[in-house]
């Protein structure tokens, strides 16, 4: 999903360094965080420029279950009410990403 | 495409937290007025300057001082990832719809409100109606602030 995520994005023609130049210090695992700023930035040019929004919240936990649920939603104006997808993911950065995802592909449909 | 920075005030609670993460950016705000021959040397009480180099709170690039202070001024997606990744607080922005607007969403007319979950203990606040996205993200970042304990 990254690598096509990526390519879309590209293809709409949203640029962003964050790939690749940022030496944070803090994480371990430097492409995960990059990966997760960059979809944050995506987030955004998706909402400055298209008027999309993709909102991710999260659940709290039921008392006899342990587990926690990411939701992504996104709100677009020209979207059809059957096409208004929200689901559920295991973390915040899946979430976002298929949201993302789903939204180029409703661009892409426009275009 | 720009990142959206987070504000002074901001920047300088999140140095009181221990916020240790090497960004490109800082402040630099001036405590006092100093007067030099050489314009790039002086300087104004309450002026704030914006450098885009790399800094570290507390750093070898951090030189505050009695004159003035300087802080880290990262993006405020970072300072999410950096709040969900060390503390579990997770911080979001609802768009809020009148019931009216449901089928006609106009982002820019619209009013956000940021939420803040602790996922140590479950808990949820909400905050704010603001009229912009980042304006809510900023106060969501100040309250979720409030939460750590050092």
């Amino acid at each position: 999903m990254k690598e096509q995520l990526i390519e879309k994005a590209m293809k709409f023609g949203f640029t962003s360094s964050m790939l690749w130049n940022y030496p944070y210090k803090y994480s371990a695992d430097k492409e995960s965080l990059r990966y997760c700023l960059w979809l944050e930035e995506l987030r955004r040019w998706l909402r400055l420029n298209h008027e999309m929004y993709v909102e991710v919240t999260v659940t709290c936990k039921a008392p006899d279950d342990d587990t926690r649920v990411w939701v992504a939603q996104l709100y677009y104006e020209k979207l059809e009410e059957e096409d208004d997808t929200v689901d559920s993911y295991s973390t915040p950065e899946e979430a976002l990403e298929t949201m993302l995802y789903h939204a180029l592909l409703i661009l892409k449909k426009e275009n | 495409m720009r990142e959206e920075r987070i504000s002074l005030v901001t920047a300088k609670i999140l140095k009181e937290k221990n916020f240790n993460v090497g960004v490109y950016g800082s402040y630099t705000h001036y405590l006092k007025t100093r007067k030099h021959e050489n314009p790039s040397f002086a300087y104004k009480k309450g002026e704030i300057e914006y450098n885009s180099d790399y800094f570290y709170n507390n750093g070898g690039h951090d030189f505050t001082c009695k004159n003035y202070i300087m802080c880290a001024a990262p993006s405020q997606s970072l300072v999410q990832h950096w709040l969900r990744e060390e503390y579990g607080i997770v911080i979001g922005v609802h768009l809020h719809l009148h019931e009216d607007d449901a089928k006609t969403i106009r982002l820019k007319k619209e009013k956000y409100y940021s939420w803040i979950v602790n996922l140590s203990d479950d808990s949820y606040n909400s905050f704010g109606d603001c009229d912009t996205y980042e304006e809510a993200v900023e106060v969501g970042i100040l309250e979720a602030l409030n939460l750590i304990y050092l």
